[in-house]
């Protein structure tokens, strides 16, 4: 904020007025003829032109404002009261239970609860499954669809076990763009125009163009892709994302976004990620984690990429993380019990084509939860 | 904190207009924004540019990130977000609500019996016979009040001005 903002907007309120001493006059004029935006601004308080504002401004109800304001403050009060004494009774506890241990050590053993979980049906693992969406709309159901499509533009698009790719030497304009839909319980690759291959994973969306320009290539991204970007100097590679953008010359990187706390990870090359919080530049076996406190770090290659290699990879990932890619693979709703909480880090791999059941028996065992499974519900029991 | 509410909440809302166009999520960000800062307000000096300038800034950071999920919303059309953006546009915006609080004031401050005569004479087109039965007065006193808005006007007002106050049907 420029320190002459509310002084310019006093000096038009003189104006207004007819109060200019000749000196605020002088001023005035010189902030006029700085920018022509400021004479549009003088001119919009003219005649009747500022009715609207007036209008919209007599709209408001202030009295009405401040109560709602004075309610929502004690609310988050309250909340931030129990928080605060809530943390130090689970404090307490779990230092009692810690004390009671130590006289009690013989009735204490680490006895597994049996495991009941309830399979009602077996969900399958994720597929190879996609839908494609063309300039025109249509939509093209990619598992069933092994047919070469023709887009607007002459650009050839095959479909074969898994891979799209696109056929299109032009540079000239940038293309016309298409959208690869995954769903939940489906994964797919697709070979850009220029080379690039892209691997999509559940719950993913890349919107792209049949063939890039000759300055740039840009792709837009939701969800979570492995991009093995084609080498191009003369034309930077953008994935744009929600918020945040990603600059790429020539490289090999993985892009997590399901949530707030994404997580961008470099195998090779160089990427640039531009976010609200600044610009990040990572080194091959670096990542990016957005979140309360964004920052870079050494990536664990292995977990970061463990969905491309077929795999799940857990490591001190908390129970919902965990249920979230499952729910995202299985294509299964998760349904919490009431005052569910669980402080466990979870640590261990498991193949993504197995079928749930077999991933459930796993999860049950390390975290002592119990399942229900029907239908795509799965369901964790109260204990 | 109730009086620096009610001092800066029109202002801040009509700014919020200004960069989104919607009355009710202006509010809404208003709102947000004398949370954050009553949650603040140790830190921050009891001086009134400091106050303006926090809240100013708070109100047009979140507009922007409205602005731009909008944008990301309707099917990544536009990465031109560069005029709202650009920091003279944000300043006249404030510059523009800081002068319509101003207007505002300058408004209310006519005598009540003035603004009304006014508005009925020249925005309602009632003759003086017509506005001295509605008030039970006589056409002499409408007549001497309309004399009196006027002079009022040509004494404190800029004359480019006096449209804007004629054709304002809101503020009577």
């Amino acid at each position: 904020m420029k320190s002459n903002t509310y002084n310019i907007a006093d000096l038009i309120s003189k104006f207004l007025q007819n109060s200019l001493s000749i000196e605020e006059k002088e001023e005035l004029n010189k902030w006029i003829i700085e920018d022509e935006r400021n004479r549009e601004l003088i001119n919009s308080f003219k005649d009747n032109h500022a009715i609207h504002d007036l209008e919209v401004r007599k709209q408001i109800n202030s009295e009405f404002a401040w109560k709602r304001l004075k309610k929502d403050r004690k609310k988050i009060q309250r909340y931030r009261f129990i928080k605060k004494y809530a943390s130090v009774a689970a404090f307490m506890l779990i230092a009692l239970t810690l004390i009671l241990r130590q006289y009690d050590t013989n009735l204490y053993t680490k006895d597994p609860k049996a495991i009941q979980n309830i399979y009602l049906n077996d969900v399958d693992p994720g597929q190879i499954r996609a839908q494609l969406k063309l300039s025109s709309g249509e939509l093209i159901n990619l598992e069933t669809h092994n047919v070469d499509i023709k887009e607007q533009d002459g650009t050839q698009i095959s479909n074969k076990q898994g891979v799209l790719s696109y056929e299109n030497k032009r540079q000239n304009e940038s293309g016309i763009f298409n959208t690869l839909v995954i769903p939940k319980a489906g994964t797919y690759q697709i070979l850009l125009s220029d080379g690039t291959l892209v691997y999509l994973n559940s719950m993913s969306e890349l919107h792209f163009p049949t063939h890039f320009d000759k300055n740039q290539r840009t792709v837009f991204l939701k969800g979570e892709a492995y991009f093995k970007v084609a080498s191009d100097s003369k034309r930077p590679f953008y994935v744009q994302m929600e918020n945040k953008k990603i600059t790429v010359l020539g490289t090999e990187f993985n892009v997590n976004s399901y949530s707030k706390s994404s997580k961008t990870t470099l195998v090779e090359g160089s990427v640039k990620i531009t976010t609200q919080a600044g610009s990040y530049t990572l080194k091959p076996g670096q990542e990016l984690v957005e979140g309360k406190n964004t920052r870079i770090q050494k990536a664990d290659l292995s977990k970061n990429l463990a969905w491309k290699n077929g795999e799940f990879n857990f490591k001190s990932d908390n129970f919902r993380e965990v249920m979230d890619e499952i729910s995202r693979w299985y294509n299964v709703e998760v349904i919490y019990p009431v005052n569910f909480s669980e402080n466990k880090g979870f640590t261990g791999s498991i193949s993504r084509k197995v079928r749930l059941s077999e991933v459930l028996e796993i999860i049950s065992y390390v975290s002592n939860e119990n399942f229900k499974l029907e239908g795509n519900k799965l369901t964790i029991q109260q204990h | 904190m109730e009086i620096l509410f009610q001092k800066y909440y029109h202002r801040l809302c009509h700014f919020a207009w200004q960069m989104i166009h919607d009355e009710q999520i202006s509010e809404d960000i208003v709102h947000d924004a004398f949370l954050i800062f009553w949650d603040n307000m140790d830190g921050i000096a009891d001086h009134e540019v400091v106050q303006k300038n926090f809240l100013y800034t708070t109100v047009r950071n979140a507009c922007l990130n409205l602005i731009r999920h909008e944008k990301v919303v309707n099917r990544y059309q536009s990465l031109a977000l560069n005029t709202e953006y650009e920091e003279v546009n944000v300043l006249n915006k404030i510059i523009k609500s800081e002068v319509m609080e101003e207007i505002h004031r300058i408004i209310s401050s006519m005598p009540l019996a003035c603004q009304r005569i006014f508005r009925m004479g020249y925005l309602e087109g009632l003759t003086n016979l017509e506005i001295a039965k509605e008030l039970s007065i006589s056409t002499n006193t409408v007549r001497t009040q309309k004399q009196r808005g006027l002079k009022i006007l040509k004494e404190n007002l800029n004359p480019e001005f006096y449209l804007l106050l004629l054709s304002c049907q809101a503020l009577f």
